[in-house]
Parts: structure tokens; C-alpha cells; sequence
């Protein structure tokens, strides 16, 4: 329970982490559109874990990248 | 306890932003303001509203950011009437403050602190991580972190119950551009967390009960009756628990401002639990930064080893859940997103739908869903 509380608390850390989740290459020209991105943006990964995948078991955290953690509450409703 | 939490975390994100104001001429390059609401819904009478705003501020090379996102929820699911018997609503409460240094070469330093507090739970966390481009050609991207959280569980039925559990956790993920059209990423991760992790609420029956739901033709019935119960224990997990999981995301241009994602991702723990996803994504951008996506993900699961579909004895084992998320179960989504930008804004919209399955958790056997998120972006540099 505890454990995917905690893992959308490291799914928080993580919107915020300016260029930690994605490669530099983002930014250079010929790969920068918004097509080219690994990551869903912050406030969607965050959203998309805490709310449609919070029960999954198979997450361990924010890792480097922004989007891997769950959530869910002790009544076991989310 | 809980409100002291909720107060230190609004404080430190106030304070870090209060440095940052007065120390520096802001700039719009990196400046950026997210704000969106999830709704959720199922068919296990289960609703959730849980809305994100977050903002960053530059100044030179420092980036400041907090976040905040409560939580909403609404449930009579079948966990919460065969244990509470009534509807649970409540709200939690989360937020955070980053501050980061950004160098040259890719160069980014970062130091994180989120809180998270709910009635009968709180927790702190702290993490630290680096990002940096690597090579002559800056075509490689290392990047980890480290965190460490503490929580204390607590329960609104038993107010003796006072439970802790900390965790460590190490990421890293190694970034890498192949060509002019392909981006990839090789990430893994791992945790290790001790204490107390099971349900405070969760009961767990013995013996080869059976299970039968009310037709609703009895108001004073409750809604599971349960017969052949040999006896009721708390839910009791092991204290230590180490998790990793590897992941690789792909993507890849297509020409004709057309891309595709795939991700393919495998989980294991020392509690028994493996795991596996892959999702693709397909993203239409016909102008720039106008983005259309559809995906699809399909997740698999066992059960941890201590999961039992019934627990035959008359004695309490050592380990016992009630947590049908901890057996085996599979998730399959679809989901379709639009961008749209417009001048300094970008308005964006997600709509999924998600089908659950518990085929050895005979109360609770499919469960459908549906979620949506809503929201804007604001960055007055346009380099959302």
C-alpha cells in the first residue's frame, strides 16, 4: 500500500526536474519537435500514474525518467 | 501531525520561491506554468478528481519550481464494502519544490522535496539527482538520482496502529540519439523499502469461503455475505521489499510529421511479483507543436508469493493479502491525446480507457475505466 503511495510521491519529484527526464537531444533541431519526445510532460505522467495505472504493482519509482510509479490509497480504492 | 507536514511542505516550496524571486531578473526561456485535472471513473463505484498545478521560474542557470495536486476520492469499491461496509470519501494532499542548476554540456544538478499527507498517512521525501550529456558529439544522456522517503502509516478505525517504512531508491537511465529520426533510452531502477506495507484496513478470510453478493432485495443486507469462513486475520505483509525494473522507450520519425513510440518495460521484486509492459504510441504533428497521439498498452502481472486465491487453514500464515492487486491481474488501455498550441498557450486533452483483470479474485474479476485530463501550459517563451 505504502510502497505506491510513495511511488507517485517520486512521479511528483519528477515533473519539475528541468531536461532530467529526456535526452539532450530535445533540444537540438532536427530532433526537437514534440513528436520526438520520450516522456509524457509532467503534469500527464504524474496524472496518468497516479490515476490510471495506480495499481500496478510492476513500478518501482520516478527513475530518471518521468514517468514510472503508481499510487493508490489504504481503502483500496485507487 | 498530518497539518504540520502539509504546513512544512507549502513552507519550503513559498521559501524556495521567495530566494529565487529576490535573487535574480527572471527570464522567460524555462519559464513555464501546468495546470490540469484528471477525472476518473469505473464500474467499481469508484470516482477520483485529482487536478496538478505546477510552476518554474528561471533565473540564468537556476530553475525553481513547486508543485501541488490534491487527490478527491469517492468509493464503494468491492475492497471498501466488504471490509468499511459504507462509502469512503477522502481527500490527500501532495506538493513539492525543486530547485536545479543547469550547466553547460547537458550539465543539470537537481535536489527535490515532496510531502505527501492524507489522514492516515504521511510521508517525506528527499531526492537528489545529476543529468549530463556525454561524448564529443553529446549523442549519449546519463542521467540518476537518488531518494530516500519516510512514512507513517496510521489509521482512522484503530488509533493505536502507528507504522513506519522508509525507502532508498537509485535510478539511471542512459539516453541515446542513433540517427536524425531515432531517440532511445535504456533506464533501470531499483528500490528497497522496510517496514510496515500492508493495509491497515484489509482483513483476510481463512478456509474455502464462498462469497455471494446481495441482489439488493434485502436493504438491511450487507452487500457480500461470505460462508465457510474458518476464521479472519489481518492483513500482514513482509517488512522488506526490493524492487527493480528495467525499461527501453524508442522513438522513432517516420517522416511526413508523423512519429511512433514504443516502450517495452519488465518488473521483479523479492516478494514473488514479475511483471511486463509494452505500449506503442502513434503521433501526428501536421504543424508545429499541434500534436496528435493514440496508444495502446498492454500490462502483465503474477502474483507474490504469499498471494493465495484462499487461504486453507485454520491457523494465521505467516504472510496473508487481501490485496487483488498484489495476485495476478492484466490492464489493457487505449487512449487518444490532442495539443494544441496557441500563441504562449498549449491546451491539451487526454481521454483513455482502461479494462482490469483479477482472473483468481472471484469478488472482483474485470473492472473497466475511464479517465480524462484537461489542462494548459504556459510558457512565455513558447518552447513548451
Amino acid at each position: 500500500m505504502g510502497s505506491r503511495r510513495l511511488a507517485l510521491i517520486g512521479v511528483l519529484l519528477a515533473t519539475l526536474a528541468p531536461g532530467c527526464a529526456a535526452p539532450r537531444a530535445y533540444e537540438r533541431e532536427a530532433l526537437s519537435s514534440a513528436r520526438m519526445r520520450l516522456d509524457d510532460e509532467g503534469g500527464e505522467a504524474f496524472l496518468v500514474r497516479g490515476v490510471t495505472q495506480a495499481r500496478e504493482e510492476g513500478h518501482v519509482g520516478a527513475g530518471a525518467s518521468a514517468g514510472s510509479a503508481g499510487g493508490g490509497g489504504g481503502c483500496g480504492c485507487n | 501531525m498530518t497539518l504540520r507536514a502539509l504546513v512544512l511542505a507549502l513552507g519550503v516550496t513559498a521559501g524556495l520561491l521567495a530566494v529565487a524571486i529576490a535573487a535574480a531578473q527572471w527570464e522567460s526561456a524555462g519559464t513555464r506554468l501546468e495546470v490540469r485535472t484528471a477525472g476518473y471513473v469505473d464500474d467499481d463505484d469508484t470516482q477520483v478528481l485529482r487536478p496538478y498545478v505546477a510552476g518554474r521560474l528561471a533565473a540564468g542557470p537556476v530553475r525553481v519550481g513547486a508543485a501541488y495536486s490534491p487527490d478527491v476520492i469517492s468509493t464503494a469499491s468491492v475492497d471498501v464494502v466488504v471490509s468499511a461496509s459504507r462509502r469512503v470519501e477522502e481527500v490527500r494532499h501532495q506538493g513539492m519544490a525543486d530547485v536545479a542548476y543547469v550547466g553547460d554540456e547537458g550539465l543539470v544538478l537537481g535536489a527535490s522535496y515532496a510531502a505527501g499527507v492524507e489522514p492516515d498517512y504521511e510521508s517525506h521525501t528527499g531526492q537528489l539527482r545529476v543529468q549530463r550529456d556525454l561524448g564529443e558529439e553529446r549523442l549519449w544522456t546519463f542521467a540518476a538520482l537518488a531518494s530516500g522517503s519516510w512514512s507513517r502509516i496510521l489509521s482512522v478505525i484503530d488509533p493505536r496502529l502507528h507504522a513506519e517504512a522508509a525507502t532508498f531508491q537509485l535510478a539511471a537511465a542512459l539516453s541515446r540519439i542513433f540517427d536524425a529520426s531515432t531517440v532511445g533510452r535504456l533506464s533501470l531502477e531499483g528500490a528497497l523499502t522496510s517496514g510496515f506495507q500492508a493495509s491497515p484496513y484489509r482483513t483476510v478470510r481463512l478456509g474455502d469461503f464462498r462469497a455471494t453478493r446481495s441482489d439488493g432485495s434485502d436493504p438491511d443486507a450487507p452487500i457480500w455475505s461470505f460462508t465457510g469462513v474458518t476464521g479472519v486475520v489481518r492483513e500482514q505483509h513482509p517488512e522488506l521489499r526490493v524492487r527493480a525494473r528495467l525499461g527501453i522507450d524508442v522513438v522513432h520519425d517516420l517522416g511526413a510529421g508523423v512519429a511512433i513510440l514504443g516502450r517495452v518495460g519488465g518488473y521483479g521484486d523479492d516478494w514473488g511479483v514479475f511483471s511486463g509492459e509494452l505500449s506503442t504510441e502513434l503521433r501526428v504533428e501536421p504543424a508545429r507543436d499541434l500534436v496528435l497521439r493514440v496508444g495502446a498498452r498492454a500490462y502483465l502481472q503474477s502474483g507474490a508469493s504469499f498471494w493465495r486465491h484462499r487461504y486453507l487453514t485454520n491457523e494465521a500464515p505467516r504472510y496473508a493479502t487481501g490485496d487483488r492487486e498484489l495476485g495476478p491481474m492484466r490492464s489493457y488501455a487505449l487512449f487518444l491525446a490532442v495539443a494544441v498550441p496557441i500563441d504562449e498557450v498549449r491546451l491539451d486533452a487526454r481521454v483513455e480507457g482502461i479494462r482490469f483483470e483479477y482472473p483468481e479474485f472471484d469478488l472482483l474479476t474485470e473492472r473497466h475505466a475511464l479517465s480524462v485530463i484537461v489542462g494548459f501550459t504556459w510558457a512565455p517563451d513558447v518552447s513548451l
